[in-house]
């Protein structure tokens, strides 16, 4: 697995993530689960591989967007 | 009993207890269909008997999906788990009692899991856990 961690202060839609992941240009769409801790601010969204860069980018996209 | 700042006191034997308390009650949210943790209070325990008090309040943003949650200790021991329907959004409030016999001194996890169903965002908050020591 591979987690990529984001700082979100306001509750991101999940669901939109996992939607924007399926719907988007990324080669690796193996999204499992996106986890967000108010406490923290911080957003968690794991794959169950690394991505590449172009995808790392494209995930990046979507984060911000949601 | 005599309450004061954390420590209980028996007035006819003067034998004290220790009240300890872990909370979080921010939100934590998740789309994984497997548990994932959402709060972790890990107190430092004597080899006694405690009463444990916990709540917890679980939703999911699809009232058409369960929500799953539990409290456990030192990831062995389920103290309470629950899966339940809910309105979308609408907070379902779980909590309980529970007699924790400590042998083994030291810190102990008491750790708050939730997941999804088959779908939308579930969602945990007001996870808090209280631990009396018993005095005999």
């Amino acid at each position: 697995m591979a987690t990529y961690t984001y700082t979100k202060t306001a509750e991101p839609n999940l669901e939109a993530i996992h939607d924007g992941v399926a719907g988007s240009e990324m080669m690796d769409k193996s999204i499992l689960y996106c986890h967000w801790d108010e406490g923290a601010e911080l957003l968690e969204v794991v794959f169950s591989g690394s991505l590449s860069d172009s995808d790392k980018a494209i995930l990046d996209g979507i984060v911000e967007a949601s | 009993m005599v309450e004061t700042d954390g420590i209980q006191t028996d007035p006819k034997t003067s034998a004290t207890t220790t009240v300890i308390q872990g909370s979080e009650e921010t939100e934590d949210t998740t789309t994984s269909a497997t548990y994932v943790e959402a709060y972790r209070f890990s107190p430092t325990l004597d080899v006694a008997k405690y009463k444990v008090d916990f709540y917890y309040a679980l939703t999911n943003s699809n009232g058409s999906y369960n929500v799953s949650g539990r409290l456990q200790i030192d990831d062995t021991t389920t103290i309470s788990e629950t899966t339940t329907d809910v309105f979308t959004d609408l907070y379902h409030g779980i909590g309980g009692t529970y007699f924790f016999n400590n042998t083994t001194p030291g810190t102990h996890n008491f750790d708050f899991d939730f997941q999804r169903g088959a779908g939308g965002t579930a969602k945990i908050r007001s996870k808090r856990v209280i631990l009396t020591k018993v005095v005999e």
